[in-house]
Parts: structure tokens; C-alpha cells; sequence
């Protein structure tokens, strides 16, 4: 009983013949281990030739959070920007390139929006996601949408699919989660098998809290002992999805996804004003359908189409008036891939893909623009026992138009990028890397038409992303399976960062700003098979971010550690099984960040440590699989912030029943 | 294989020892005496980030002492820290975003808080804050203009005025209020609301140019000198909006006759010549610092400052008995700036203060 796929299955590319050599090679090495029944728990580290981390379902299980942003927190070189609580903005930065640089893929297709640029990972539930992983850099498989090539950094979410067979056709995974602050959070999967060539599953999950926690906060002399007011959530997420084969070559699946949420923003701690009546509702539809057609050994094609509709109203009592801004986005996605392998070792691809996004609102004299994209990215892949190795050419080409004549440019663009892993030897599975990445980000909606502030005329963002590094998987014995060790240096250069600059009276967006971040990376796992019933596996991951303000060398940001970048920052997983109950321990670090681009210490955000801890019992009668799960976070109840002025949760407590057939 | 066994934990501490490491500078750099012949700097700080504060320059000695509210109370003033007003032996702070005034010493040592927030407990908001016999007045976001006595800092009357008032200036024994509206469509966006002192009541609304906000100065010759921002010069086919520029309106105080003048953004007086920075976002290269001379009604000098020198000013103010001018400065991200000059417009001199340096008030 191994996982899934075989002992060091890196996931992310089922096509890639390099693996499957790898894959092979072990299965070997699993077959002198055949007596150990206990599940392998491990992080997959990628022998790609940029960074790929990926976690997969029973990694995910161990981490004390329903929220997907907690589980990205696990990531190097991944920094969250969590604004506290279940219903806080949540948004990933990757190497300090700021959130709008990292794409999100959720089941192959990106999830975007070109009003804001970024992604709310508060949005998404980690209960049906079978995996995530995070790409830095060039992006190895080149069977992708050209969009998934389009991003500095990508977070790929891939939902849980069961094998149903038809021996049994029906699996049911429901939760119920209950805990501090009034959380309630049941959710429930369900899936059947119809036919051989005919599947779905249906996903539903509700979650409601009134996110009033304690917190307590300085200013000076002067302690606030307060609670967080106007933090309550309550969402419905739900999700279908239809999985089709037709015959034995090709493939369509059907997605529809809809999420309504409704949460009160409580803003940031105000030094004796706790007014706040700022309210955010969403409503989110998305149908995706996925064709796939494998016509040949050599010749692969799929095809996706979207349609996307969001909708958003932010409301705020005001001390004189009432605001009511709503938003519309409307997304239509379409691409195509080509995939073909004339050689064993040697692959080529070309994806083309058509973007159109529109946005509207209520407001009077709102600017509604309107993007056109198309994106067309070559790729060619090398790939031995010793060596892979891609190159991608990515195209851009945008048309913007508004209902004003302030519209931006058409903007046309060339984004190389490369990686190369190279193993020495072939008795260890050691590899050196090291890869190129340049891509830019398009200035969002909000940066361009935003009232007043925004300015048509912005160039985009770019980014130019060096890596080398090592991985290095270890398989000393029977007791310790495995240690993974992958560690990663990198420089990273954002040019015309895109930010509000204050002109004579009123802030204007511009593109004033570069940052040259030095950083390194550093992962380990390990598991320890101490006996049948007996496991323990350990995971640590450290990084060390020298990020700079390079914009002016006269003015006296120079040099100071751009905001909310910490120097350094890690966090620990361990996890003990046995027969009795299971128990696990986590803890995420980072040191003194800045609030702001001047680094004094009025802008100083103390580091922190945040604790956590769980104990989980399953029991099994006949085919029903019950656990009882019981976690506490922030053990230590401290008091931090990630975002200043916005306090985290203390000591909370979770505990989820979960059933499963 | 021990080490290896153990190397995740060794990360986690070698981590941890780095997580704690930690460097402190001190937020007051620059300490001084507060003098009775100097300027207090009053400095926004950043919206939502509580970072106000108040800074003294010692006119005598050119010294300038940073945040005297910290320096005194340990902690820091608030959010949004918007106006002062200096009246007998006490300073008035109207604090925005906390939502309070505060009354200070001069040294800014705290004497009273006072937390303000309306029957339906939202934020009054104070902004512009003036003295008049005896009594502060502060104008509110909450429609209101307030008044509070100077001996028990009671609250003693409200009158209402239009929406999100402004700045706001005496003269003639009445007050004169911008009423902003917040530049939001509305009904009374272009309105002055005038309130009789010694009646506490507002007597009339004189319609002016479109957004008058935050500037406006008691002239020697006793009219009130406003500044209306206009739409900032956009020029906007589809909202079929034809430019107005920021302008500097004169209103008599007894007939309520306003005049245009000329254009400007921020402004100061000393005698009969208004000192002017123009600059209106939505036109290019609008930047300029002229001198008015408000009795014979022109322009008398238009390019008194180099505007390669201060490229985005926020206020000007002159000092009334010296005539040196004050010009401050944001910067992206940083503290601000206030260039010094003297009275033939040589810069003698650059500050720097805190975040969103706003006000500069005199205190003789």
C-alpha cells in the first residue's frame, strides 16, 4: 500500500519521461521494502529544472486549517498576505514579487481578476483539493494553456477526483467542522460512477463564522484590549463536475462552479475609533469544459473553454452617507495545446490562448474597459536520464478598450524562459538546476481606470527571475525511507513596479518602482518508519529574502527591505502515527518585516511564531471510514499581525468529524 | 545518519534563532525644546496607518524636534491627523480618522482626549479646526461644525452645514465653511456655508465654483479667500465634463459676492499678496508658484519658486512676520519634506518630518 502512483510519482507531469525512468528505478526499491504497510508521508519534491513544490492530499490533511491559504504558507519562498480571520483578504506573493505575478490554476484552468490582479485564497477550501503545488519560474510542463506560462510564480489547485470502479461505483466524503468564534463548516462530496465512460462528482461546503476574536494591540504606552468587530463570514461553495471519456483516446470533462459569500471587513485596528461597517458579498459562477484527445503516442491536443461571471458589492456606512459599489467582471477563456513527441526524449508543444474580460460597476462616470488578450506560447522540451531540459517563447498581444477615451495602449510583448536539470550520477537521484524566467504582469483595471487615481498610460510590471539550485532524494534504508532536500538560490528583478505615488494632492498610479530581491530557499523532509504501526515524518522549510528598493540611489528608500518581506521565515511539520492516535505539530515562522518601504522602526512589524497542534483518531467499520480530529492553533496565543494593523486570531480550537465511503 | 535524521529540526531552530534577531533604532531622532518662537507641523501620516504626528520647528534656531506628541505621551497621536488650531496656552488637534480632538500643552504634552462619534455611533470625524473668543470650532465629516468651550473642553452646540466640511475661516464674526461634499455627486458640492458666531446658526449658503476643500485664509482686507478644486481640469468626453480648474474664489463677507480669481491649489497671505502653488492633476505641466496681489488684481510674479526644485508641493504658508515661505513635500513612500525659503525665495533650508506633513501653523 503505497501511495498513489508509486514512491516518488512527481505528480505535477504524468508525461514526463524523465519520471516515469525515475518511477520505474524505484519501484524497484519499493519492492524491497514491500513489507511496510504504512503510507509513506512525504512532501513531492519536483527534479524539475525550476522550483516546483507540491503537496499532496495527506499533506494536506495535516495542516490544522479548512482554508487554502494556510496550506500555501507551507511553501519557501511563499509569503501570504493574511489580513486574520476566516473571511481576512488572503493573497500569495512569491519571492516578494508581489501577489499580482503569481497565477492561480484551478484544475488546469487560470483564475483571474483584471480588476484587482489578485487572487483571494480565502475563497477556497482545502477539503476537496487532492493537490497543490507551486511553480516558480518556468514551468517544466509544457503540455499547458499559454496562460499558465504568463505568470512569474503559478499555484496550481487540483480538486479531488475518486476512482470509483464498478465494484464500487459510490464514494462519500463529508465533514462537519465545528470551533472557535462560532465556526461552523459541514461539506460534503459525492461521487458516482454511471457508466464506465461516465462519472461525476458533486462538492458542496458551507461555512459560517462571526469571526470575533480577542486581540490585544500597542500603541506606545497604551494597550488596546479589544475585539475584532465586523469579521463575520458565511459562503456556499459548490461544484460540479462531469468527467466523460469518449472511447479510449479522448476525454471531456465539465466543471460548474458557484460560490456566494457574504463577510464583514473589519479594516485596520484605528487608534480609539472601532467603527466598522464595511461589507464585501461575492458571487462567483464559472462552467469550464475540458476536451482532452491523445490521437497518437506522439500527437496530444486539449482544449478548454470558460466562461466566467463575478459579481461583488462593497458596502460602507460612511460618517456621512452610505457607499454601495458594485462590480461586474465577465471572463470568456478558450485554449488549445498541441503536444507532440517525435523522439522519446524530445517534445514540442504550442498552446494558443483568447482571453476577453470586461468589467462594470454602479458607480457614476465608471470607467468600463474591456481586454482582449491572446497569448501563444512555443515550447520544446529535451529530456533524458540525465538531462531535461524546456525553453518557452510566450507571445502577448492585448487590445483595450473603454467606454472612455482614456483606454490604454494595445500592449505587444516576448517572454522568454528556460530550464535545464542536469543528474550526475546515475546511482543517486541528485540533480542540479537552474533556469530563466521574464515575464511582466499587465497593470489591472483598478491601476488604470481606478477613479481619479488610476492612470491609463501604465506600462506593465515586469520581472526577470534567475534560479539555481539542488534536489537531492536520499533513500538510505528500510527505516528511513527517504529524505528530500532541495534548496534553491535565486535573484529576481521587478522593473516598473506599478504603485500609488503621491503627486502635488492626489496619489496617482505610476510606474515608479524596482526591487532586486537575493534569496534562498531550503527544504527538507523525512519519514521514519519505525515499525509497522509506527511512523514519524518531519518536514522543514526555510527562507532567506534580501529584498531591496533599487529605484533611486538619492533617495533614502534606497536599500531598505521593501514591506511585508521578511528577511527570514519557515515553518516545521511533524507528525507521529500510531495505533492509538495520531498526532501532529506545526509551526510557521517569520522575523521583523516593514509595513512600509521605509524601514524605520516606526514601521517595524515584530516577528512571530505560531504554534499549532493536532490529534486525529480513524476508525474503520467495514467499508465506512469515520476520524475525529481535534486542533488547536496558536497554542501559545500570540499576539501578531501579518498585515499591520490587522491582528491575528489567538488560541482557537477546531474539531471535525469526517466520514468517508 | 543521526544529523540527517534531525536535519528539519535543525532548520526550524536555525530559523527560529534568526526570526528573533532584532535591531532597534529609535522613532524620535531629532529632540528639541519647544520655543515660543516656532511653527507646529501638522503631519497626516498615512490613511489607515495611525502614524499622525507632530513636529516643531524652532524658527530662531532653524531646529526642528520631531513628533513632540510622542516625545511627551509615549504613544502616537492617531489616524489621519489633519488640523491644529493654537489658541492661549493650548494646542487643538483635530484627529480625522481616531475620529477625536485632543487638546495639548505646547510642549504636546496630552491635557484631553475627547473621542467624538454621533447618536448612530459612527465617527464624527473632525478636519478644520479654528478659535473665535473664546471657543474652538471644528468642522466634521458628519455634516456638522461643532463648538467647544476652552476652559471644561465642552462640547457646547452643533450646527449643521453641508456635506463633509472642510476648511473653514472667521471673518466678520462669522464662520465660513467649504462645504467639500467629498468631490461625490451630490447637491452640495459647491457650496460655502456661512454660521453667525454670536447666534451659533448657520445664516446662509453662498454658492461658489464646483469642490471647494480644504483652503481658506481671512485676508487683512477682511474677505474671505477660498480655494475651489474644480474637477481638477478633467476633460471628459463621456461624462460630458468640460474642465474646471482649481480657483481661487474671493467672498465678501457681507454681501456674499463671490469672485474667480485666479488659479490655484494651495495657498498662503501675507498682507495683500497671495503666495499660490497651481496645480491641477488632469492638466499637464500645470505646476507654477505665483504671486497674487489681491488689491490691484493681478498676477505680480509667476514663477517665484524654480518647480524643478519642488516637483509635487503639498502646502505653502509664509511666515507673517519674516516672510519666508514653507513648501512641503510628499515623498513616495518615505517621511515628507518642507523646503525653506527666505523672503527673496532662496531656499535656505529642508526639513524632514513626518509621513503627509499637511499644516504648518505659526505660533508667536
Amino acid at each position: 500500500m503505497f501511495n498513489q502512483g508509486g514512491q516518488y510519482a512527481f505528480s505535477k507531469n504524468d508525461l514526463d519521461q524523465n519520471s516515469i525512468n525515475i518511477e520505474k528505478e524505484d519501484a524497484i526499491r519499493e519492492k524491497s521494502l514491500q513489507n511496510v504497510t504504512v503510507n509513506a508521508k512525504k512532501r513531492d519534491f519536483s527534479i524539475s529544472g525550476s522550483p516546483l513544490q507540491t503537496l499532496n492530499e495527506e499533506i494536506l490533511s495535516n495542516i490544522s486549517s479548512p482554508s487554502l491559504s494556510d496550506a500555501v504558507k507551507r511553501f519557501s519562498g511563499a509569503m501570504v498576505k493574511d489580513y486574520g480571520g476566516i473571511g481576512g483578504l488572503k493573497t500569495i506573493n512569491i519571492r516578494s514579487m508581489g501577489s499580482e505575478h503569481t497565477g492561480v490554476s484551478y484544475d488546469g484552468v487560470s483564475i483571474s481578476n483584471c480588476q484587482s490582479g489578485q487572487i483571494d485564497l480565502s475563497n477556497f477550501s482545502l477539503n476537496n483539493v487532492s493537490e497543490l503545488s507551486l511553480s516558480i519560474g518556468q514551468n517544466e510542463d509544457i503540455f499547458q494553456p499559454a496562460k499558465i506560462h504568463a505568470s512569474a510564480a503559478t499555484l496550481f489547485i487540483k480538486t479531488k477526483k475518486n476512482d470509483l470502479t464498478s465494484d464500487k461505483p459510490v464514494f462519500i466524503n463529508a465533514f462537519f467542522r465545528g470551533g472557535s468564534y462560532e465556526l461552523i463548516n459541514p461539506a460534503i462530496m459525492f461521487s458516482q460512477r454511471i457508466s464506465e465512460s461516465l462519472s461525476y462528482s458533486l462538492y458542496v461546503d458551507y461555512i459560517k463564522s462571526d469571526g470575533e476574536y480577542p486581540f490585544k494591540y500597542k500603541n506606545g504606552n497604551k494597550t488596546i484590549d479589544a475585539k475584532r468587530i465586523n469579521s463575520d463570514i458565511e459562503s456556499l461553495k459548490s461544484e460540479l463536475n462531469i468527467y466523460k471519456n469518449i472511447g479510449k483516446h479522448q476525454s471531456l470533462n465539465t466543471k460548474v462552479y458557484a460560490l456566494y459569500s457574504d463577510r464583514g471587513l473589519p479594516g485596520g485596528v484605528i487608534y480609539d475609533n472601532t467603527f466598522s461597517a464595511e461589507r464585501l458579498k461575492d458571487k462567483n459562477y464559472f462552467l469550464h469544459l475540458n476536451y482532452e484527445n491523445e490521437f497518437s503516442s506522439k500527437i496530444k491536443f486539449k482544449s478548454s473553454l470558460k466562461g466566467n461571471y463575478s459579481w461583488n458589492k462593497h458596502t460602507d456606512i460612511h460618517t456621512h452617507g452610505f457607499t454601495d459599489n458594485q462590480y461586474t467582471q465577465y471572463e470568456g477563456y478558450a485554449t488549445a495545446s498541441l503536444l507532440y513527441t517525435p523522439l522519446k526524449s524530445l517534445s514540442f508543444s504550442l498552446s494558443q490562448d483568447y482571453i476577453y474580460n470586461y468589467l462594470k460597476s454602479n458607480i457614476e462616470n465608471f470607467v468600463s474597459p474591456e481586454r482582449n488578450s491572446s497569448l501563444t506560447s512555443v515550447s520544446a522540451k529535451y529530456s533524458d536520464k540525465y538531462i531535461t531540459a524546456t525553453a518557452t517563447l510566450l507571445n502577448t498581444y492585448i487590445i483595450e478598450e473603454s467606454n472612455r477615451y482614456t483606454s490604454a495602449d494595445n500592449k505587444k510583448k516576448l517572454s522568454p524562459s528556460f530550464s535545464i536539470s542536469y543528474r550526475p550520477f546515475s546511482f543517486t537521484n541528485f540533480r542540479i538546476r537552474t533556469s530563466y524566467k521574464e515575464i511582466f504582469r499587465i497593470p489591472t483595471f483598478n491601476d488604470m481606470y481606478y477613479r481619479v487615481v488610476g492612470n491609463s498610460s501604465l506600462r506593465p510590471e515586469t520581472s526577470k527571475q534567475f534560479n539555481s539550485g539542488i534536489s537531492w532524494i536520499v533513500t538510505p534504508g528500510r527505516i528511513m525511507q527517504y529524505i528530500n532536500i532541495s534548496a534553491d538560490i535565486y535573484y529576481n528583478i521587478i522593473d516598473d513596479k506599478i504603485v500609488a505615488f503621491p503627486t502635488s494632492f492626489i496619489w496617482k498610479m505610476m510606474n515608479v518602482s524596482k526591487v532586486k530581491t537575493k534569496g534562498a530557499d531550503f527544504n527538507v523532509n523525512t519519514n521514519i518508519n519505525i515499525s509497522e504501526k509506527f511512523n514519524i515524518s518531519i518536514s522543514g522549510a526555510y527562507s532567506y529574502m534580501d529584498a531591496k528598493d533599487k529605484t533611486d540611489k538619492s533617495s533614502n528608500l534606497w536599500n531598505h527591505q521593501i514591506p511585508y518581506t521578511p528577511k527570514h521565515s519557515g515553518n516545521t511539520m511533524l507528525v507521529f502515527e500510531n495505533p492509538i492516535i495520531n498526532i501532529g505539530y506545526s509551526l510557521i515562522m517569520s522575523s521583523v518585516r516593514y509595513s512600509s518601504n521605509l524601514n524605520i522602526k516606526q514601521n517595524k512589524i515584530p516577528g512571530y511564531y505560531d504554534h499549532s497542534i493536532w490529534i486525529e483518531r480513524s476508525f474503520n467499520l467495514k467499508e465506512h471510514k469515520f476520524s475525529l480530529r481535534a486542533d488547536a492553533i496558536n497554542i501559545t496565543d500570540k499576539n501578531y499581525e501579518v498585515i499591520r494593523f490587522y491582528p491575528m486570531p489567538g488560541r482557537s480550537y477546531r474539531f471535525t468529524i469526517n466520514y468517508k465511503y | 545518519m543521526q544529523k540527517k535524521i534531525f536535519s528539519p529540526l535543525i532548520i526550524t531552530l536555525m530559523t527560529a534563532s534568526l526570526v528573533s534577531c532584532d535591531k532597534d533604532e529609535d522613532i524620535i531622532l531629532n529632540s528639541g525644546e519647544v520655543t515660543n518662537q516656532g511653527a507646529y507641523i501638522v503631519c497626516n501620516g498615512n490613511w489607515n496607518e495611525n502614524n499622525g504626528s507632530l513636529y516643531f520647528l524652532d524658527l530662531k534656531n532653524k531646529d526642528i524636534t520631531d513628533d513632540i506628541y510622542y516625545a511627551e505621551n509615549k504613544r502616537l497621536i492617531g489616524d489621519t491627523f489633519q488640523d491644529i488650531c493654537i489658541y492661549g496656552s493650548k494646542l487643538y488637534c483635530a484627529v480625522t480618522g481616531s475620529s477625536k480632538i485632543v487638546v495639548l500643552e505646547k510642549n504636546g504634552k496630552e491635557v484631553k482626549e475627547i473621542r467624538l462619534s454621533t447618536d448612530a455611533e459612527t465617527p464624527v470625524s473632525p478636519r478644520s479646526i479654528v478659535s473665535y473668543n473664546g471657543d474652538v470650532y471644528f468642522s466634521a465629516f458628519d455634516g456638522y461644525v461643532y463648538k467647544m468651550d476652552t476652559i471644561n473642553y465642552d462640547l457646547t452646540g452643533k450646527v449643521q452645514v453641508g456635506s463633509y466640511p472642510e476648511g473653514m475661516t472667521v471673518a466678520k464674526g462669522k464662520l465660513f465653511v467649504n462645504n467639500s461634499n467629498h468631490y461625490l455627486p451630490g447637491d452640495e458640492k459647491n457650496s460655502v456655508s456661512v454660521i453667525d458666531l454670536s447666534s451659533f446658526s448657520n445664516i446662509k449658503t453662498v454658492p461658489v465654483h464646483l469642490n471647494p476643500y480644504d483652503q481658506a485664509i481671512t485676508g487683512q482686507d477682511n474677505n474671505v479667500y477660498i480655494v475651489c478644486c474644480g474637477n481638477y481640469g478633467q476633460n471628459d468626453e463621456y461624462s460630458n465634463f468640460t474642465p474646471l480648474y482649481s480657483t481661487l474664489v474671493k467672498i465678501d463677507p457681507d454681501t456674499y459676492e463671490t469672485t474667480n480669481l485666479t488659479t490655484a491649489s494651495k495657498i498662503a497671505i501675507k498682507g495683500d499678496m497671495m503666495y499660490i502653488i497651481y496645480n491641477d492633476y488632469y492638466v499637464t505641466n500645470s505646476l507654477s508658484y505665483k504671486i497674487y496681489d489681491l488689491k490691484n488684481k493681478k498676477e505680480v510674479n509667476n514663477s517665484f519658486i524654480s518647480t524643478s526644485l519642488i516637483t509635487d508641493p503639498g502646502f505653502i504658508n509664509v511666515n507673517p512676520q519674516t516672510g519666508d515661505i514653507f513648501i512641503s513635500q510628499w515623498q513616495y513612500g518615505s517621511l515628507g519634506e518642507i523646503f525653506e525659503f527666505n523672503s527673496s525665495f532662496e531656499n535656505t533650508k529642508k526639513y524632514t518630518v513626518g509621513y503627509s506633513p499637511a499644516k504648518i501653523k505659526f505660533d508667536f
